[in-house]
């Protein structure tokens, strides 16, 4: 699959930088779900953020994926602040810098395999070209499905749903991909497969976070990042 | 992120447009749902405006005849002894078939007959009109028992009376007449006929009849009184307008004469009323379905939170979000409407066959009420859809795990 590096690289080799974020919803009750965090992650790496249920995980994976914004702090995606991005900003880099999995595969029914695929080409361009088919295809041949591009998405195994979200993840080249519990639905040997997967892409030059609970899945990162009750408790470089 | 707000751009209008198409096809029970209510609407609409036209073109034709026919005189104060001496002179008019005056006299209780024995019964109030020579030409009485008040009655002033059938029936009066009498204003009147059809002034079948030369005689006082004059077809507005002058030729101002509306006029008249009556049952009928979208299309954006918040993943804005639902709305209505049309239009085809009527049918309403639907349908999606663009999408994503 001739997949290249979509986004420039940063002259310092950083992916993501996180300065002093903080994160409170209001409630009813008002609750910190990040506090005063700061957080490096290198490019072309694996990092895993783990850590107990409502330590801030899927919190701090939304605003990297710019899905959600911080109360106070900095956020930098390759070079790129989101801090002061508003929600047009926003749309406009998830849709060409980033790629999502999460922990449900959200293949759309009404679609097969190769349209919901195509769909995150169609949200790229702001329209349907020709060549998104081809890519599609292509995309799904990187994660050993392209015999079922065709297939009713609600004939998939879970495993194949999330490789399935790896392809539209990776379709439009991103620079980050960002996993929220990838595994959380699958048993063992389907996330095996899928991390297998994971360092297959990284081979085309993308960054990779997960947030996870999962043992298997933080044994597979380059860095592992843990988090506690809104705060980064430690981070170790694994490999590398 | 300067890059980014100069490339914001969404989704293209054909992109919502398939996408839309795509959504509606693949939800067919929601889809049905949402039709159904708003095709239910439109089947209404497109029935009511059908029945009605065709049924009013019935209508028409029917009453048509007498009102087209028919000059009515009043002239101001009551003044009833202009009216009598115009009869003749009208009647001589081309086009005029008969006139005479109608005057309203006061209200008499009239001992009623016992049915079995033919004593005297309980008084019964009957309201008294007199009458010119040729009322029964000029208001067409018909349907007679007995006889009609001829001209000799008339020239001699005699006592005598004809009753509408109704009165008839409440003062007890049966068969044979000639020899029955009543007490008017303490006269003892016979009743030579009774009549059952007075086509032109219906409250006469409610009421006593008598010679207008013996009510002078008797001095009764009148309480109203209007010339009815009887014409062809085609000329009442031309006697209309010659009416002041000939009643009243030194202040014709004085007089007033109604003819009826024109056909055409009346035909637009009566299409006025029931049209705006038809417009009304129709934006309802309407608004009814519109309502049913918006509420299947409300609880379709909780149903696809996961599937609006990926889309925001992706890269959607708000924006494209809303237009989404706006658009699916547009669709729906637009189906509807159609569905609905067509259904309407086969209902007045049942309905005019069934009733004997040619049907009046204009293919272009299926069209206007589809057109309609379909903007009632995105209107009726603008409150779903602000509810569609303000889910966060990361609540959305953790909430479908």
């Amino acid at each position: 699959m001739a997949i290249t590096l979509p986004f420039r690289d940063g002259v310092d080799g950083v992916s993501v930088l996180l300065e002093d974020v903080t994160k409170r919803y209001s409630g009813p009750p008002p609750v910190t779900a990040l506090s005063e965090i700061r957080l490096r992650v290198d490019r072309h790496r694996h990092t895993v953020i783990t850590g107990p249920s409502g330590s801030g995980k899927s919190t701090l994976v939304n605003i990297i994926g710019a899905l959600d914004v911080v109360t106070s702090g900095r956020v930098s995606i390759d070079n790129n602040d989101l801090t002061e991005a508003d929600e047009r900003e926003r749309a406009w880099f998830r849709r060409t810098k980033l790629g999502f999995v999460f922990q449900s595969s959200h293949l759309l029914p009404d679609r097969s395999v190769v349209e919901n695929v195509e769909l995150a080409l169609v949200f790229r361009d702001g329209r349907a070209k020709p060549g998104h088919r081809s890519k599609a295809r292509e995309a799904l041949a990187a994660v050993g499905l392209d015999s079922r591009w065709s297939a009713d998405t609600r004939h998939l195994s879970g495993g194949e749903g999330q490789r399935v979200a790896i392809a539209r993840a990776l379709v439009k080249q991103p620079s980050l991909i960002i996993m929220d519990e990838p595994t959380g639905n699958l048993d063992s040997h389907s996330a095996e497969r899928m991390l297998a997967l994971v360092r297959d892409v990284m081979s085309f030059g993308i960054t990779v976070i997960t947030a996870t609970h999962d043992p298997i899945v933080r044994a597979a990162g380059d860095t592992v990042i843990t988090m506690r009750d809104g705060r980064v408790e430690s981070g170790q470089a694994i490999r590398g | 992120m300067a890059e980014g707000k100069r490339r914001a751009v969404g989704l293209s209008f054909a992109t919502t447009l398939r996408e839309a198409i795509v959504s509606i096809a693949a939800n067919p029970v929601h889809t049905g749902l949402s039709v159904a209510g708003m095709a239910l609407g439109a089947a209404t609409a497109i029935a009511a405006i059908g029945v009605s036209a065709t049924s009013q073109s019935q209508v028409d034709s029917v009453f048509d005849v007498y009102a087209q026919t028919q000059v009515t005189v009043v002239a101001d104060d009551g003044d009833g002894p202009l009216l009598a001496p115009s009869e003749a002179v009208f009647e001589e008019l081309p086009g005029v078939v008969a006139a005479t005056t109608v005057a309203r006299l006061q209200e008499f209780a009239v001992p009623g007959q016992s049915r079995s024995s033919g004593d005297p019964g309980s008084n019964v109030n009957v309201t008294v009109y007199a009458i010119g020579p040729s009322a029964v030409d000029a208001l067409e009485l018909g349907d007679w028992t007995g006889r009609p008040i001829d001209v000799g009655f008339h020239e001699r002033g005699d006592a005598v009376a004809v009753v509408g059938a109704g009165v008839a029936h409440d003062l007890g009066l049966s068969p044979p007449y000639g020899e029955t009498t009543v007490q008017i204003a303490g006269e003892e009147v016979t009743v030579i006929g009774v009549f059952a059809f007075s086509p032109r002034e219906r409250q006469l079948t409610q009421a006593v009849l008598v010679p207008r030369s013996w009510s002078d005689r008797q001095g009764l006082a009148v309480t109203a009184q209007q010339l009815i004059v009887r014409v062809d077809v085609g000329a009442a507005d031309v006697i209309a307008r010659r009416a002041p002058g000939i009643v009243d030729p030194f202040e014709p101002e004085r007089v007033t004469a109604a003819a009826p509306p024109t056909a055409d006029a009346l035909r637009a008249q009566v299409a006025t009323k029931v049209g705006v009556l038809v417009f009304v049952m129709a934006a309802g009928a309407l608004l009814v379905g519109s309502i049913g979208i918006s509420n299947t299309a409300l609880v379709g954006v909780l149903r696809r939170t996961g599937e609006f918040s990926l889309r925001r993943a992706l890269g959607a804005t708000p924006r494209d979000i809303a237009r989404l639902v706006i658009v699916e709305g547009a669709i729906l209505g637009f189906l509807s409407g159609l569905l609905g049309g067509v259904t309407g239009m086969l209902v007045v085809v049942g309905v005019s066959w069934v009733a004997g009527w040619t049907p009046l049918l204009e293919m272009g309403w299926v069209g206007i009420v589809a057109i309609g639907a379909s903007v009632l349908g995105a209107l009726f999606s603008a409150y779903p859809a602000r509810r569609a663009s303000a889910l966060e999408p990361a609540t959305g994503l953790r909430q479908i795990q």
